[in-house]
């Protein structure tokens, strides 16, 4: 599904990723954990397109294509999809026209016709009931006033409607409270399947106790310093990040610490 | 002697004793020194500082004969309406190049209501009509106001005194609310005509009522529409008054518009210049009595060459009143904004709490924008804020969409609707009034024809 070889990456001159190699299968979920300041939104930002990174080296290969070389929408039509660390409000547009544009633009992409308005409604209703949200929020202004817990459901929302093949879930648990992690949990292990990759970027180890990964990554200084399993998040739980000694910060904050 | 002021010196000869109320003494004795004013003071110029990035030269070298009462184009219903943001309006008035026209008209405001022609006020019942509010516009000569007061109109509204024979005018009694919108349409139907559409509107205590005024050409060719309205609001009275502007490319559209809102009262004011070579608002709004509130909205959005400028003053003359305002201007291709937003608080206005924004979207290299919001401020317990924007769309909303699929043009659109879409917050956005107004933007915002396929 996904492949990232020797992977480096500068933001203005200054290098942020220092040769990341990483291989994402079908069917897995991954996390990568790490202190702030390790890159992992830097990744998951270069790994979805965003403009202001210099890539310096390396390849990323998705689904046998070079994806570096698409732009930010085909990647998102060809099924790469970011859930925000801070999603962006966008006043005037309601949510569910956002939505009915992503989900044509995903389908034409993919060869299949557009959803007409009737079908569209009942599948986007079905899907809010799921997530546990109020219908009303889909003729609310994209995450305008939203709580940060409303934004977090709100991404999950658009993930599940887009159904992407490679989910990449940028500190999607921080800001929440056990309620609404339960339900975004819900909506990612909804989408889990064979066919299907998804890569959580989180500081603490809290979201695993609800989504349980496949492989767990830490990431300290543009490195890949340590993989394993579920263990692992563990293991981080209990000892912070500074036991992991070379490449990791020594003022590395301890996962799981009250902020 | 300036042009201009020869032109509408012979309009004035030609046309005065046709003037509705023409023969009444008083009325005879208002529209003669208001014509003297104008004679005086010629068009408002550059050099004054209320005109300086506004140049009326164009209207200086040419200026158009007022339009007669029965427009040689009288446009057809279906004309009318299909421009209409309303079409299904059950309250429709039309006026025609400035005139009242009965048949392109129908409402079912109740008995006591009073909504249609100025003219036939003034014809019928001169001395009943002779707090003109206008007046106001005479007594002040070109010297500039005093501290702490607002300007009073300028030398190109006292035009309408002199010459204007029509407008709209509506009068809701204490007490009725009218939940229907009334819309009122101002339609430029001769090329080459000046307008002069004088309209009052007056509401009396607790009376509430939705105004909606479109104004909008019907040929391709030059026109100058000058307004004047005066809005009176009772005690406790709502008014929410929408302004729709799109003339063609080649009409100028000028709009002097002054409120008094006494306590409690309120004014919800919404002006959308969309449209026009050249338009300027000028909005007056005087907080007279406790409790009152003012919000103004505002949108314009100037593309080719057009030039659009709105000069707003809240005067907040008694204490425990609220103002909140909201310019906001899009400026693409060659296009230039004028914003100049005063707010006076008055010695005594103590609890005032006065908001003004102004924020601006420059999307080429040739627009232009000119903003400066002015607060003066007499008292010392007051809540004031204001300050403008002047910046390009926000990369962070262009990242978020086209990481949802669209493509960079689609997300700009969509990104720049946004925008302007802020200035309708106060418009249900499932309601058809939003749906229309929506759809004028489209039109005029780039890439937004593809943008209207989404919300089908």
């Amino acid at each position: 599904m996904l492949e990232i070889r020797n992977l480096t990456a500068e933001v203005d001159g200054k290098a942020i990723l220092k040769g990341i190699d990483l291989t994402v299968q079908a069917g897995e979920v991954h996390a990568i954990m790490g202190p702030n300041g390790s890159g992992k939104s830097t990744l998951s930002s270069i790994l979805a397109g965003r403009d202001g990174y210099t890539i310096t080296g390396g390849t990323v290969t998705y689904q046998g294509q070079d994806l570096l070389a698409l732009p930010a929408e085909e990647r998102a039509r060809s099924g790469v999809f970011l859930a925000f660390q801070y999603p962006v409000e966008i006043p005037g547009v309601s949510n569910i026209y956002l939505l009915k544009a992503a989900v044509n633009a995903r389908r034409r992409h993919i060869g299949l016709p557009e959803l007409d308005a009737m079908d569209f409604l009942s599948l986007v209703r079905e899907k809010v009931k799921f997530m546990e949200m109020d219908e009303s929020m889909l003729y609310r202004a994209v995450n305008e006033g939203f709580s940060g817990g409303e934004k977090k459901r709100n991404e999950i929302l658009q993930m599940i409607m887009l159904e992407p093949s490679l989910a990449l879930l940028d500190e999607t648990d921080s800001g929440l409270d056990i309620d609404a992690l339960k339900v975004v949990s819900k909506g990612v292990n909804s989408l889990r399947s064979p066919d299907r990759a998804m890569i959580l970027v989180t500081h603490y180890q809290r979201l695993l106790d609800y989504i349980t990964p496949d492989q767990v990554h830490v990431l300290s200084a543009g490195r890949i310093v340590k993989s394993g399993g579920p263990e692992l998040a563990h293991e981080l739980e209990r000892q912070g990040y500074a036991w992991l000694g070379d490449g990791a910060p020594a003022r590395g904050t301890a996962p799981g610490a009250a902020r | 002697m300036s042009q201009a002021v020869t032109h509408f010196q012979g309009e004035f000869a030609r046309l005065a004793g046709s003037l509705p109320g023409a023969g009444h003494p008083v009325l005879d004795g208002l529209r003669a020194a208001a014509l003297a004013r104008f004679v005086r003071e010629g068009l408002p110029g550059i050099r004054q500082e209320d005109w300086k990035y506004t140049s009326l030269a164009s209207l200086e070298r040419r200026p158009l004969p007022v339009a007669a009462a029965d427009a040689p184009e009288m446009p057809t219903l279906s004309a009318v309406v299909a421009q209409a943001v309303l079409p299904d309006a059950v309250h429709r008035l039309v006026f025609v190049d400035g005139h009242f026209a009965p048949s392109l008209s129908r409402h079912t405001l109740p008995a006591g209501v009073r909504a249609g022609s100025l003219a036939n006020r003034l014809a019928d019942q001169p001395d009943g009509s002779l707090p003109f509010a206008v007046d106001r516009l005479l007594a002040a000569s070109a010297a500039p106001a005093p501290t702490g007061v607002p300007a009073a109109g300028s030398s190109l509204a006292v035009l309408n005194l002199a010459l204007g024979a029509d407008g709209f005018d509506l009068h809701i009694p204490a007490g009725v609310v009218i939940d229907a919108p009334i819309l009122v349409l101002f339609v430029s139907a001769s090329a080459e005509t000046t307008s002069l559409p004088t309209s009052h509107i007056r509401l009396d205590a607790g009376a509430r009522a939705t105004v909606i005024e479109q104004h909008f050409t019907l040929h391709e060719g030059a026109s100058l529409t000058s307004v004047v309205e005066r809005i009176t609001l009772a005690p406790a009275a709502d008014l929410h008054h929408i302004k729709v502007q799109h003339a063609n490319s080649k009409a100028q559209h000028v709009a002097d518009t002054e409120a008094t809102v006494a306590a409690n009262a309120q004014l919800h004011s919404l002006v959308l210049a969309l449209g026009g070579q050249l338009a300027r608002e000028d909005l007056r709004i005087t907080l007279a009595e406790s409790g009152a509130h003012a919000d103004l909205d505002g949108l314009y959005l100037a593309r080719g060459r057009m030039h659009l400028d709105h000069h707003t003053t809240v005067h907040h003359a008694s204490p425990t009143c609220t103002s909140a305002q909201d310019y906001r201007g899009i400026l693409d291709e060659a296009g230039r904004g004028v914003f100049n937003g005063r707010v006076i608080v008055a010695k005594d206005a103590q609890h005032t709490d006065a908001q003004q924004h102004n924020a601006n979207l420059l999307l080429s290299e040739n627009a232009e924008i000119d903003t400066k919001p002015q607060l003066e401020i007499f008292a010392d317990d007051v809540k004031c804020s204001h300050g403008a924007t002047i910046g390009q769309l926000d990369p962070a909303e262009l990242f978020y969409l086209r990481s949802r699929g669209l493509d960079e043009t689609a997300a700009r659109s969509l990104v720049t609707f946004a925008f302007a879409a802020r200035a309708l917050h106060r418009i249900d956005s499932l309601s058809p009034l939003f749906a229309a107004l929506r759809t004028l933007l489209f039109a005029r915002l780039p890439g937004g024809s593809a943008l209207e396929d989404l919300t089908r």
